[in-house]
């Protein structure tokens, strides 16, 4: 896992396409080779919320203090679920830097 | 030998009309089983046969991976079929309207055991009948799946779902009463007449099992080889998110996406969906299927 620059700004991928599901998120990238094809996701609520708020404009140290404050949680965990979460999507490639 | 075939896949009717005095058509095998009238066609092809070629002017909108690939030539879609089998130029290639309602099928020349003096063409060989089908659901008609299908004595549907390597075959096998198999591999999911049902598909799997037909779908099982037989529940996304990792859809279009994912919500509204954890000594029926989903409910079995 990489840490997170707490500054960092990030944006969602706009062409996978995503679905809620009894509060879950189901995301699908868009693909043009067989090679690609297994990626499919599955956040839960925490990771859908997040997921939601990866528009670009917060901070990473933002959505950190929105996790604590949505369900309730020590920073340090939600530290911790956030960095794990955007590092695993940016891994993916559904998720890059708002800025350069 | 016709200058007309056609054939029926999961409720959608496929025409193809020979333009070429030269070249018959034909289906046999298993495609014969799916034979039809060519009356009322969703979709239809012209054939005959064309010098091979390899430039393309379009944009790639996807690459399979060896059998064929799809480009956007502007006012149509392009689809070059290749197989190792037969050289690295493709053999045979369609011009389809952007809908995939019509296409010209070109059968290229010069390629040994292969076109007219092979005998009657079969229009729709695989993997064309399939691309077709694929494409023509993604308007919300519905979604093939990997999966196995049965019918039990009762007329009931089940499909069995999973990728290559998940059981499909073997609990084929195990299946044991009356009913019918409508594929050991592929089967397509339709929403209609106010309710759900399942097709039978040419495509089948190593067991070979394949029938025209359809049931009303009761029950979808996500396939999962275990220790033990059992029956667990998943969480709608989840269900959602394995059902669409076995189904095919056009992936490099995002409204065909968006539509599969939307239909297969609306069908998990309609139809329970659970894991199905099995061990290949054990024999499924409809019955131990209903005896693990509500122990309340059994049947003698």
């Amino acid at each position: 896992m990489t840490l997170t620059d707490s500054d960092g700004v990030f944006t969602r991928d706009q062409s996978a396409v995503t679905r809620r599901i009894a509060g879950e998120t189901v995301i699908v990238p868009v693909r043009n080779d067989v090679a690609d094809l297994d990626s499919i996701y599955t956040l839960n609520e925490t990771g859908s919320f997040v997921w939601d708020l990866l528009d670009g404009k917060h901070t990473v140290a933002e959505l950190i203090e929105a996790v604590v404050a949505e369900f309730e949680v020590a920073r340090e965990v939600a530290a911790a679920d956030v960095n794990r979460l955007i590092g695993s999507l940016r891994d993916e490639g559904l998720l890059r830097p708002a800025h350069g | 030998m016709a200058e007309v075939v056609a054939v029926e896949i999961g409720g959608i009717r496929l025409r193809a009309e020979s333009v070429d005095p030269g070249l018959s058509l034909g289906v046999d095998g298993v495609m014969a089983r799916f034979s039809s009238s060519p009356d009322r066609p969703d979709v239809t092809l012209t054939v005959r046969r064309a010098p091979q070629t390899t430039e393309v002017q379009g944009r790639l909108l996807f690459r399979s991976g060896g059998l064929w690939d799809l480009w956007d030539t502007g006012e149509a879609r392009l689809v070059r079929l290749i197989s190792p089998a037969l050289g690295p130029v493709p053999y045979k290639t369609v011009r389809f309207a952007p809908d995939f309602r019509r296409g010209q099928l070109e059968v290229h020349d010069g390629i040994p055991n292969y076109g007219p003096a092979a005998g009657p063409l079969n229009p729709f060989e695989y993997p064309l009948d399939e691309l077709i089908c694929m494409h023509w659901l993604a308007g919300g008609r519905g979604i093939e799946l990997h999966a196995c299908g049965i019918v039990d004595e009762h007329g009931v549907g089940r499909v069995f779902v999973g990728h290559s390597g998940a059981g499909k075959t073997t609990l084929s096998s195990l299946w044991r009463g009356p009913g019918t198999i409508l594929s050991d591999d592929r089967i397509i999911v339709r929403l209609e007449d106010g309710g759900v049902w399942m097709y039978g598909t040419p495509w089948h799997g190593e067991a070979r099992l394949s029938a025209q037909g359809r049931a009303p779908l009761r029950g979808i099982y996500l396939l999962a080889k275990a220790s033990h037989t059992a029956i667990r529940p998943v969480t709608e996304a989840a269900a959602v998110a394995q059902l669409y990792a076995c189904s095919f859809v056009p992936p490099y279009d995002p409204l065909a996406v968006a539509g599969a994912l939307q239909l297969l919500g609306a069908l998990l509204r309609q139809v329970p969906c659970r894991e199905l954890q099995f061990h290949r000594s054990t024999e499924v029926t409809a019955g131990r299927l209903l005896a693990a989903e509500n122990p309340a409910q059994r049947d003698g079995d």
